[in-house]
């Protein structure tokens, strides 16, 4: 991702170390911004957020023409922002003007109100000077305008008055169906959407004069500290660095099967029914890793820690004493916590601050059905490329939905983004239930084709001699080649 | 947009409004055009008024009932320009203002900038 590329422009920050990531950097200065959406969509949040961001001898000033000047400092305060630097303009109506009986109908309101409205509103950037203003909301002017060609010039002109102090200015427009602000969109030098859409909330930025930007709707969230955004990941230029350095699985006829091991920096797909020890396999390959002293994350989406532990505790992976030694982290993923977004935000931080090797992702069913957002595939296929690209092994655990029978290695179109695909599977040998190990797929060397067993015992994971006088494996019940 | 000149003696403009809100919004408009206003909202404060050296009348009728028009006459006997200020314009309205003095109709909403021309025209 381009952040801050050209470091000869300064960039002030949003408050939101997310949206600063999408804008490059931060918003450019003396511009004008665009934030629009519908109520509630969080654009007093985000502009809350800017302001706070500020030094205090940016002297933020905050205009307000719709909520009371309290009740945003209330607001403020919940969410944990800090508004004592804030200077505030009340604009708002006052509770007498409902109460008052009378109304004026001598002159329109255009006549009476915006005179001392601007004049309120220079008056206190001239006395204040301040560097970051945020406007709430623009579209007020348009009911102070006789007509569409006033507000456009009112506003236009208001933006040259601030442009002239190099002040940096975000204001919301209220958008609706019945009131486009198309007009707004095309005087500002960026804009900033925000909507919200089966319970997901996105930002997405449209427009951003003389800068880059990640284009393509982000996820936010709004929460008891404010808004959080989370940049979406997009399968970045930099060339695949493949490396011919192989991990082992630390079980000799494993690494036989797959002719050395896996590659560093690959995609591997574990894929079986449910419970034949997918998850117990990716964990083998994270007890060699933490014996080479690197660490390994899995991010569960269906089973609990606990669970997880008890398991491979029981198969003699030590996962306890791996996680105390700071080489294991199980990362339990709770059912619509997180958008993809988020999460591939948590994996990067997990790789890039903590120098995690080895990521296992615990299922991609889970991941499916636990994270919200959109594209989740696509998602999933960015962070697989991301992760590959900083040359950290994935392992993703794929569960077949047959037990036993025909052979389909991953529902939907997921195995594209296997670069080796490793299966387990039940197979009947003699009336006995037995499992079989084989590989599928190896991008970056040759393997074995035939299959191995394999049994998981409490010493730990134990895999036979191929299977090579067997045939119809792949049907789920094979026979024995007669000698 | 106006000239504000404090040191000559602002003329004094009668304004007669059954709204005291457009009494208050008309009496701003005026004085930030260095105008002094005269509010009278009722009968008995324009009989009151009628005392004070006035340069100019404005009239808003609405909300008065016929007797409105024998104050525009008392103002015609003073010589005191008058306009009439109306809801909505009717042929009826027009002759019943012109033939009790009024200068001119002026229908609400008013442009303030045309206001202040005719104000400014009629002092002369």
């Amino acid at each position: 991702m381009a952040i801050g590329q050209s470091l000869s422009d300064q960039r002030l920050s949003t408050g939101i170390p997310g949206l600063d990531e999408i804008l490059s950097g931060g918003l450019l200065p003396g511009r004008a911004y665009l934030v629009r959406g519908g109520p509630g969509s969080g654009k007093t949040t985000l502009g809350l957020h800017f302001l706070s961001a500020a030094a205090p001898e940016e002297a933020p000033l905050f205009i307000t023409l719709t909520e009371p000047v309290a009740q945003l400092q209330n607001n403020a305060r919940r969410l944990g922002i800090d508004v004592q630097h804030i200077q505030f303009l009340d604009l708002s109506p006052s509770p007498q003007f409902f109460t008052e009986v009378e109304t004026y109908d001598i002159f329109s309101p255009a006549e009476v109100e915006r005179a001392p409205i601007a004049q309120k509103i220079t008056e206190t950037v001239e006395r204040l000077k301040p560097q970051r203003v945020f406007l709430d909301a623009m579209t007020q002017f348009r009911y102070l305008a006789s007509d569409a060609y006033q507000f456009r010039q009112q506003v236009l002109s208001f933006l040259h008055f601030l442009k002239e102090r190099n002040i940096t200015l975000l204001f919301t427009s209220e958008a609706s169906p019945e009131t486009p602000d198309e007009d707004l969109q095309f005087m500002a030098d960026g804009v900033i959407h925000l909507r919200v859409a089966a319970n997901t909330r996105f930002l997405e930025v449209t427009k951003f004069r003389g800068s880059d930007f990640a284009s393509g709707a982000h996820t936010c969230k709004l929460g008891a500290t404010g808004m959080q955004v989370f940049p979406r990941l997009l399968p970045d230029v930099m060339q695949a660095r493949l490396s011919s350095e192989q991990i082992s699985s630390g079980v000799p006829e494993l690494d036989a099967l797959l002719h050395g091991g896996i590659e560093r920096g690959t995609i591997t797909m574990l894929t079986g029914p449910s419970g034949v020890g997918k998850t117990t396999l990716g964990l083998q390959f994270m007890k060699e890793a933490a014996a080479r002293g690197e660490r390994s994350v899995v991010y569960s989406f269906e089973e609990e820690v606990d669970i997880i532990l008890e398991r491979c505790e029981a198969v003699n992976i030590p996962v306890r004493s791996m996680m105390a030694a700071g080489t294991l982290q199980i990362t339990k993923i709770e059912p619509l916590q997180y958008t993809a977004d988020e999460f591939a935000r948590l994996v990067r931080r997990d790789v890039q601050e903590r120098g995690t090797r080895l990521v296992m992702i615990d299922s991609i069913a889970g991941y499916r059905l636990s994270l919200c957002g959109e594209d989740l595939e696509a998602q999933l296929y960015a962070l697989g490329k991301y992760l590959q690209h900083r040359n950290v092994t994935v392992l993703l655990i794929v569960e077949s939905a047959e037990i036993t029978g025909n052979f389909r290695v991953t529902d939907g179109h997921m195995s594209y983004l296997g670069d080796n695909i490793i299966f387990i599977r039940y197979l009947e040998i003699r009336g006995e239930m037995r499992k079989a190990i084989g590989v599928l797929k190896k991008r970056l060397s040759d393997f074995e084709r035939t299959l191995r067993e394999i049994e998981i015992t409490s010493q730990g994971i134990r895999v036979g001699n191929p299977l090579s006088n067997l045939r119809g494996i792949l049907s789920g019940t094979p026979e024995w080649i007669a000698e | 947009m106006t000239q504000y000149n404090e040191s000559a003696q602002s003329a004094l403009i009668l304004t007669v409004d059954a709204n005291r809100r457009n009494l208050e919004v008309l009496a701003q408009v005026l004085h930030q055009a260095g105008y002094r206003a005269l509010p009278a909202s009722t009968i008995a404060a324009f009989d009151q008024a009628l005392e004070e050296p006035i340069s100019l009348a404005l009239v808003d009728v609405s909300g008065f009932g016929s007797n409105i028009w024998q104050c525009c006459e008392r103002l015609r006997e003073r010589a005191v320009p008058l306009l009439v200020i109306a809801a909505r314009n009717s042929a009826a309205l027009q002759q019943a203002s012109v033939a009790h003095g009024a200068r001119s109709v002026l229908i609400k909403p008013l442009v303030v900038r045309e206001l202040l021309g005719l104000i400014r025209s009629l002092l002369q």
